[in-house]
């Protein structure tokens, strides 16, 4: 086991190279770093000496070669920790970009322990009495969540719970967009809380919808199998054989699902974090993104990378882990 | 695009003072003025301070003083930690505009020889090198000596704060979420700040905006006015929405450097043909109930304008002579022809997915097809527009809108022939309809000398008449800026200065009527940062956020495009031409 | 028959609902299993074989119908409630199948699942007495180095072995009955031999009844003391094993025993048709329409069991038929 997760850390080591050198690529080609320096600092663009300093100090040479170099220029900053400045702004990216990840990890973490519970229970209620009436309507229910778009589903709670609630009662139920009432200063957990509400809804319709029909189909692949025949035919309480045989069963492919699922977080929740402008990775990203802020997205690009690539190996051996007939050697 | 064109030479010539100077750019890029989002679809556009205005850099050798101002500055201005504002913060300023690397245009202060203290540190003494009408614009901000490491490079500072203040307000906190200002205790005008805090918060587009506003979470919001505005907090009676005409103004422009409309008689025939009363009929008057043409030309009403400048253009049988009398006939396609040749096509270029213009090509081509002009849509991205083929005109009739900057100093660095996209400016000329008359060009650059303001606007109105004989655009209508407020939230002068240059620059005088203790502004554009010099201050939102609501320079501008001293000054500077 | 029989099934009847319709499965099965006693129940598939003893166990789903009359000792089964059911599943009768690695749980450990069976009916019993009696059981079954193979997990196991595993685990709690569904189809054939003998053994020493179901007429021939032949949910024949291999009367019987690999006969051959569609099953005799000898009578009453030389037959011709052998 130490064995197997020691070499699959060494993997990553030339994944995370190979991935970052095309993202360096795609996003050089993308943003086009000179240009949007050259765009945010006008009197610098018409400064041929200040523009090729630019381009020595943060290697934005042309020509493939020039962008191999340029890789591993950014890639000492990187890994020595002397990141490059953004180019609107000329700040340090990390103290901004640390404020967006935690925040969304604070999302997507309160998104998945809202839907993991009730997505697992709804499959688990669905596929106790499949073909029946409570089954058909998580079914329906599932496919409806699934296809309603997070930001159509933010516009109606917004709509629902600010405009119209205010409209009808004075002040709305619940704050409809950011972390914190306006003028707000400081750490409140409970007033960010009731802020999360609708985001974390949000961000959970879609999720409960998927985990639901994945329980219910993994749930009701185990209810038909030999095994668990076997186990009823020993006499012990159907709780027993739910719990104990059915379940542990069943969940197996889901916390893989989980696993993945959690990993991609990180950088899966841009739209909801746009509607609701909560400032998390996805709303750090579109600004980057719109300023052309090469030194902005690419930390956050190998932040996004690392997090797929380390949830895959807690997904393996989370499956390794619940499933003996998986070795990891 | 022509808004930041305009409002980039706005900026250049006017140079509103550094921040000011950013604001001129910004204006285009400003969510108020349409061209700005359509330009860039939201993104902030730097390139207006990269032009070169009027010549102003060739005049490099001419170190002969030509106009000195004398400023004097109130003995009781100080600076929030109670220090006294003086003639050192005015020569930081300059040394800062100048020498700041990545600094938006230096426009006016390039003609500035020399910036020192006069009798006392409380005067302030600028030579110039020219005599420089649009001075006003000048120092519309200050950077405070004592909060910056070197005054001639400030790009380093103000990472995380704006450390000094000398308006009513001061800041307590900004970041990625909202901007915090709290009163500035040791403020000296009487126009103290009445709430206890004001809040800015970032909204994420024109229906944010609105939503957050109807939820109560916002009391104010500035959005690019639509009619969808209005409709939407139609329901709420706490809700109140103010139109007002600022200097954003649309018009039809025609490119007479090459193609059909480089022939003046056809070019006549045609503006003679445009039909401006169905116009404001068909599609202004949706927008703006009892909708007027603007009639004075590229500019707004005020002191500049001449309001019969424009008027009654629209003379179809005038054009028909006209063409007739040329030599020009009808071919079997019912278009204007001309010694066998094919009929000239004319290509009208418009950024696609603006409503309101193709609502306009919709109503104007058939009828100009039916006056015999063969004009067709040839649309591009807003970026493809104003990036790329205004600036290389290569398009025949455009229409767009600019926003004009107090200061008609932009008049010069849009309409002159200097200004034609040449080899001479790099083809960064920002005349893109490519009219060149030199009579007119006289008369603009003089007027920019010429310092006595009832001088300057009859220079500015001939040069604007020229304009209209010689058919280089067709003004349609003065586009509305819009407040939007909670009238249970906030109350007192809102909506006084929602034509100024600044904006709602007077929310210090705003009441808490739920009495929360704060007022909530909703922003339309975040500034991404908060360095004066740097692009940071390239936006409007900038301007309005950051810049006008912290310092304080020697004139604002106000609700009806003027300039007007502030507290700062103890008089009105002292101007003498050498 | 005898009261002591340690399983006494009468006219059971399973019906499915399906979407297409009402699937018979069962039509009237009734057996009696002595304790000590190997019952064979031969069929091809879908002759309802299993799913009679699965209807007796309740392990049938919730759309099977269930009717007649199912007793282990004096317990009813048919109709009985899941508490009932539970304690006499894996205590008084208990089952193995056919294919043991898809039978086993793969996530737990074999013994814990062998002690689970012991601790489902011994509720006072600590879990390491299960376990050191799983070990046992294993041990029991010829199952080697028990103590670590009941550390394993089923995919570790070869298929015999797994079968043991299901072996001790069914005989974990005495039962009077042992079901063993096709115990060794999945199996090599010298693996089947060695199965065999351990369910043989079991059945000597603990005096357990054995019914065993499979389609396999050797596996009958060398273990059965009684033979019931099914075909489209009824019995069909029933005799001692000796008397069904060489006096059978019905022609489905001898079709199955003609269609039986056998050493030194030359040519094998199958029985034509396929088994019928339960949705509608033929009327009178279900086989006629595949028997060689089939009559207009054939499909008036159902035939009923009756005794034809050595055996009990369901077939209206019997007597004729006698003669043809």
């Amino acid at each position: 086991m130490l064995r197997f997760i020691v070499r699959r850390l060494l993997w990553a080591i030339p994944t995370l190279f190979i991935v970052t050198f095309v993202v360096y690529c795609a996003l050089r080609l993308a943003t086009n770093p000179l240009a949007s320096y050259a765009r945010a600092n006008p009197r610098v663009a018409k400064d041929p000496e200040k523009m090729a300093q630019y381009v020595e100090t943060n290697g934005l040479w042309p020509g493939f070669s020039g962008y191999v170099r340029g890789y591993f220029v950014w890639l000492k900053g990187f890994v020595t920790g002397n990141w490059q400045v953004s180019i609107k702004g000329s700040r340090p990216v990390w103290p901004n970009l640390k404020i967006a990840l935690v925040n969304t990890i604070r999302l997507g973490l309160l998104a998945v322990m809202v839907s993991i519970p009730i997505g697992l229970s709804l499959g688990i209620f669905a596929a106790l009495k499949p073909g029946r009436l409570r089954d058909t309507a998580v079914n329906t229910g599932a496919i409806i969540g699934f296809s309603v778009q997070p930001f159509i589903s933010a516009i109606i709670l917004q709509l629902f719970f600010g405009v119209q609630w205010a409209k009808w009662f004075g002040e709305p139920l619940l704050p409809t967009s950011g972390l914190y009432p306006p003028g707000h200063q400081g750490f409140d957990p409970v007033l960010m809380l009731k802020y999360m509400i609708l985001p974390v809804i949000v961000v959970s319709i879609q999720s409960i919808a998927s985990y639901s029909r994945y329980m219910r189909a993994s749930l009701l692949d185990v209810l038909n199998s030999d095994y668990l025949r076997t186990a009823r035919s020993k006499g012990i309480s159907e709780r027993r054989v739910l719990v104990k045989h059915a379940l542990r069963n069943a969940m197996i492919p889901i916390v893989t699902l989980a696993a993945l699922d959690i990993g991609a977080i990180v950088g899966g929740l841009i739209i909801s974090e746009a509607v609701f402008d909560y400032p998390g990775m996805g709303v750090f990203f579109l600004n980057a993104q719109s300023n052309g802020d090469f030194p902005e997205l690419m930390p956050w690009m190998v932040i996004i990378t690392s997090s797929v690539i380390l949830f895959n190996l807690l997904a393996d051996l989370a499956y390794a882990w619940l499933d003996p007939r998986i070795r990891l050697d | 695009m022509r808004t930041s064109n305009s409002s980039k030479l706005a900026a250049l010539a006017v140079g509103l003072a550094l921040v000011v100077a950013a604001c001129g750019s910004d204006s285009s890029s400003s969510p108020t003025t349409a061209g700005a989002t359509e330009t860039t679809g939201g993104t902030e556009t730097t390139a207006g301070s990269e032009t070169t205005a009027g010549g102003s850099d060739t005049t490099v050798a001419a170190e002969t003083p030509a106009m000195k101002i004398t400023y004097n500055i109130n003995d009781k201005a100080v600076w929030d930690d109670g220090s006294p504002i003086t003639a050192d913060d005015f020569v930081c300023t300059f040394d800062a505009v100048m020498n700041t690397v990545g600094s938006l245009s230096t426009s006016g202060y390039d003609q500035i020889i020399s910036v020192e203290a006069g009798e006392s540190d409380h005067q302030v003494v600028a030579t110039f090198k020219t005599v420089y009408a649009p001075y006003r614009g000048l120092f519309g901000s200050l950077i405070k000596k004592a909060a910056v490491a070197d005054c001639n490079d400030v790009s380093g500072d103000f990472q995380t704060d704006f450390p000094f203040s000398n308006r009513p307000y001061k800041l307590e906190s900004w970041d990625a979420n909202q901007e915090i200002l709290v009163p500035n205790e040791n403020y000296w005008g009487d126009d103290k700040a009445v709430v206890q805090k004001v809040v800015m918060v970032p909204k994420a587009d024109a229906e944010t905006e609105i939503a957050s506003l109807l939820s109560s979470e916002v009391d104010f919001i500035y959005p690019q006015y639509s009619p969808e505005t209005a409709d939407a907090v139609k329901g709420d009676s706490n809700v109140k929405v103010s139109i007002q005409f600022g200097g954003d103004y649309e018009g039809l422009y025609f490119q007479q450097n090459d193609g059909p409309f480089a022939d003046a008689t056809f070019r006549q025939a045609f503006a003679q043909s445009i039909d401006v009363e169905g116009l404001m009929a068909q599609v202004y008057e949706p927008i703006v109930a009892g909708a007027k043409q603007l009639t004075c030309g590229p500019i707004v009403p005020g002191r500049y304008c001449d309001e019969t400048t424009f008027q009654n253009t629209y003379d179809p049988a005038a054009a028909e002579k006209l063409m007739t009398d040329a030599g020009w006939a009808k071919d079997g396609n019912g278009y204007w022809a001309k010694d066998g040749a094919d009929a000239p096509e004319i290509r009208w270029m418009i950024n696609t997915g603006n409503t309101r213009r193709e609502n306009t090509q919709a109503f104007l081509i058939p009828l100009m097809q039916a006056a015999g002009f063969n004009v067709v849509a040839d649309n591009c991205e807003a970026e493809c527009v104003f990036q790329k083929r205004l600036p290389a005109m290569d398009y025949d009739l455009g229409m767009y809108i600019s926003t004009a900057p107090p200061d008609p100093a932009y008049l010069t660095g849009s309409f002159t022939c200097d200004q034609v996209p040449s080899d001479a400016n790099n083809q960064a000329g920002q005349n893109s309809q490519g009219w060149c008359n030199e009579e007119a060009s006289a008369l603009l650059e003089k007027a920019d000398a010429t310092i006595d303001l009832d001088e300057r606007a009859g220079l500015i109105k001939d040069a604007i008449k020229m304009m209209r004989e010689d058919w280089v655009m067709l003004p349609t209508f003065q586009f509305p800026k819009s407040g939007v407020y909670r009238t249970d939230k906030v109350g007192g002068p809102v909506e006084a200065e929602l034509n100024n240059y600044l904006a709602f620059i007077n929310f210090n005088q705003w009441t808490d009527v739920d009495g929360d203790g704060q007022i909530v502004i909703g922003a339309e554009q975040w500034p991404g940062c908060l360095n004066p010099i740097t692009e940071c201050a390239n936006s409007s939102w900038y301007q309005w956020l950051i810049s006008a609501p912290l310092t304080m320079g020697v004139y604002d501008t106000t609700n009806d495009g003027d300039y007007k001293l502030t507290p700062l000054m103890a008089d009105e500077p002292v101007v003498e031409i050498l | 028959m005898s009261t002591e029989s340690a399983l006494s099934i009468r006219d059971l009847r399973v019906t499915f609902k399906t979407l297409l319709g009402n699937v018979q499965a069962v039509r009237g099965v009734s057996l009696d299993v002595q304790p000590g006693e190997v019952l064979g129940v031969v069929g091809e598939s879908g002759s309802g074989k299993s799913v009679s003893f699965l209807a007796v166990m309740g392990l049938l789903g919730r759309n099977a119908v269930i009717e007649g009359s199912a007793k282990v000792g004096d317990t009813e089964l048919v109709g009985a409630n899941q508490r009932t059911l539970r304690k006499v599943r894996g205590n008084n009768v208990a089952m193995i199948f056919q294919d043991p690695l898809s039978a086993l749980n793969p996530v737990h450990r074999v013994g814990a699942q062998v002690a689970e069976m012991v601790l489902a009916h011994h509720h006072g019993m600590s879990k390491d007495d299960a376990a050191k009696r799983a070990v046992e059981l294993l041990d029991i079954v010829g199952i080697p180095q028990p103590e670590q193979r009941a550390r394993q997990y089923a995919h570790e196991f070869s298929g015999g072995m797994r079968q043991r595993v299901m072996i001790a685990m069914a005989i974990a709690n005495d039962p009077k009955v042992l079901i063993a569904d096709e115990p060794t189809t999945a199996l090599d054939v010298t693996v089947q031999a060695q199965i065999l003998e351990v369910i043989d053994r079991i059945r000597k020493e603990m005096g357990t009844a054995v019914v065993l179901i499979t389609h396999d007429l050797g596996v009958v021939a060398r273990m059965a003391d009684r033979v019931q032949v099914m075909y489209a949910g009824r019995v069909v024949e029933r005799a001692d094993v000796h008397s069904l291999f060489h006096q059978s009367d019905h022609p489905y019987t001898r079709g199955l025993l003609a269609s039986q690999p056998t050493l030194g006969r030359e040519r094998l051959s199958p029985i034509p048709g396929a088994p019928p569609n339960m949705l509608q099953p033929p009327s009178g005799c279900a086989f006629r329409v595949r028997c060689a000898h089939a009559a207009p009578e054939c499909a008036g009453d159902v035939p009923e069991l009756i005794q034809v030389r050595r055996t009990e037959t369901a077939c209206v011709r019997a007597q004729e038929l006698e003669a043809l052998v």
